[in-house]
């Protein structure tokens, strides 16, 4: 029997046809299935690259899920490993769109993984320096800001 | 809809850098986040009081069981310990008078309140029956969003009951509300809960038969105007009735409930105050009995996911900031 296939188009007009059970693991998609069926989708705010990612990470997952059985404590273990690895090989602009695409189609465990990531990001840095460094985040305190939001947070007495 | 392309983790809705917030393990890293910018600070703090503060003590007085000598008097339970029986799945939004506030994940998000040691649970009014939340799901309905959620997990922000649970005449008074904190109450058999007019509610307190709230500006409701700079506040209650206010630097202040006075407090008697830098503050008896030595008469202790340190202050014996795992051992 073959699989049903569903086509997601990214920003700049590129075709990805993919199986269904792939996509619906994203629950804005599977709502999109089944009120258009039949239907290209359009992911306007998605870039091929990213799509290509989101797809791929939903590919892995939806093989893995179907194992099931007593291979799935095994291969639970094996699917953490992957989710670390993909996550490890992205940079980081990319890391934020793919995080703002999972909250976007709502695939909360790429959400998760992607957070995670950007979590022992930021716990790397040694300081707010560092982070704003890392993330490029223009800081809009002045000095004597940052000294009080310190001492609230640390009641220095 | 803008492209996701090479953004920025300044770009990020703030209920995502609150979910990337959640995923820090040490709570000096959410210290650092908060001085990072200002739409951090905000989000830092929200989750910093979700995460890192404990919920619920418990006092055992009499040391007779074994769990009681172990927990050695106290124990300081974080929602991460605590597992409940059932399929429904509940977010623990805060705790009163030894009772968690539980509220179910999914329509109408039933409002419980529930004992974690004897199961005890009490119905309280659904989520479900408030304004804002039928909007967020009206909105949900149409947008098919899952920030919702978050939104709806975080309604909750404290909630506090008078006298005891067990008496009939019980009223449980929350602050909630997407963005600033209102006043909302309850009865016992209320199907939905009534609301009070405020705005912008830092703390509450029941005290000598009274509820206390405080806002962000400084002004306490259901007492005479006391007025402070805007920073930080606490109530606290002291173990013979008496209501206690903590500013900044420790100044705490008590409430004369006949003149209506405000009055330096010297001493705690006997109590020691946990404090948290996001807004729980919890006075407990210093017992001689048990405790390892850990909670002494007269201080203040400073809850803090990790760190750990002493410090002096003039009228305190000692002081340093505790982990849970200090505690909870």
């Amino acid at each position: 029997m073959s699989k049903k296939m569903i086509v997601l188009k990214s920003s700049e007009g590129v075709s990805f046809v993919v199986e269904e059970a792939v996509a619906r693991q994203s629950k804005i998609i599977s709502f999109l299935v089944e009120e258009f069926p039949d239907r290209e989708l359009p992911l306007t705010n998605m870039t091929s690259e990213i799509l290509r990612k989101t797809i791929e990470y939903c590919k892995k997952h939806v093989v893995e899920d179907d194992g099931g059985g007593d291979s799935s404590s095994s291969s639970s273990g094996d699917l953490k490993e992957w989710d670390v690895k993909f996550v490890a090989e992205i940079d980081q602009p990319r890391l934020m769109d793919l995080l703002m695409a999972a909250n976007y189609l709502d695939i909360p465990s790429l959400l998760d993984v992607t957070c995670q990531k950007v979590a022992d990001t930021i716990a790397a840095c040694n300081d707010e320096k560092e982070i704003r460094a890392t993330f490029n985040i223009e800081n809009d305190f002045t000095e004597e800001e940052v000294e009080a939001i310190r001492m609230e947070n640390q009641y220095p007495i | 809809m803008a492209v996701f392309s090479s953004s920025s983790l300044s770009d990020l809705l703030p209920e995502l850098i609150e979910a990337v917030f959640h995923s820090l393990n040490d709570a000096r890293d959410i210290l650092s986040c908060a001085t990072v910018c200002s739409s951090w600070r905000y989000s830092s703090s929200a989750v910093y009081s979700r995460k890192f503060v404990p919920f619920l003590f418990v006092s055992h007085p009499s040391s007779v069981d074994e769990e009681a000598r172990c927990s050695d008097g106290f124990r300081i339970i974080s929602p991460e310990t605590i597992i409940f029986s059932g399929n429904n799945q509940r977010w623990i939004c805060g705790s009163t008078g030894g009772y968690l506030l539980t509220v179910n994940v999914s329509f109408p998000f039933e409002v419980n309140l529930q004992n974690p040691f004897s199961n005890k649970v009490i119905p309280l009014p659904p989520l479900a029956s408030f304004e804002d939340i039928q909007r967020l799901l009206q909105f949900q309905a149409i947008s098919q969003h899952s920030g919702t959620l978050t939104l709806i997990k975080n309604f909750v922000k404290k909630s506090v009951s008078s006298t005891s649970l067990l008496d009939p005449d019980w009223v449980v008074l929350i602050i909630y509300g997407t963005d600033g904190g209102k006043l909302a109450f309850c009865r016992r058999g209320d199907k939905q809960w009534t609301g009070l007019e405020s705005d912008h509610v830092d703390d509450i307190v029941f005290c000598s038969g009274v509820f206390f709230a405080m806002d962000r500006t400084g002004r306490i409701y259901h007492a005479s105007p006391f007025r402070y700079d805007p920073c930080k506040k606490y109530f606290a209650e002291s173990d013979y009735g008496k209501l206690w206010v903590v500013l900044q630097k420790l100044d705490i202040y008590e409430l004369n409930s006949d003149t209506k006075e405000w009055t330096n407090v010297r001493s705690l008697r006997g109590r020691a105050l946990f404090l948290s830098t996001q807004g729980r503050c919890i006075a407990v008896s210093a017992g001689e009995t048990g405790s390892r030595g850990f909670i002494n008469d007269n201080s203040v202790y400073f809850i803090d996911g990790s760190l750990s340190k002493l410090y002096e202050s003039r009228f305190c014996n000692s002081m340093f900031w505790v982990t849970p795992a200090d505690v909870f051992q």
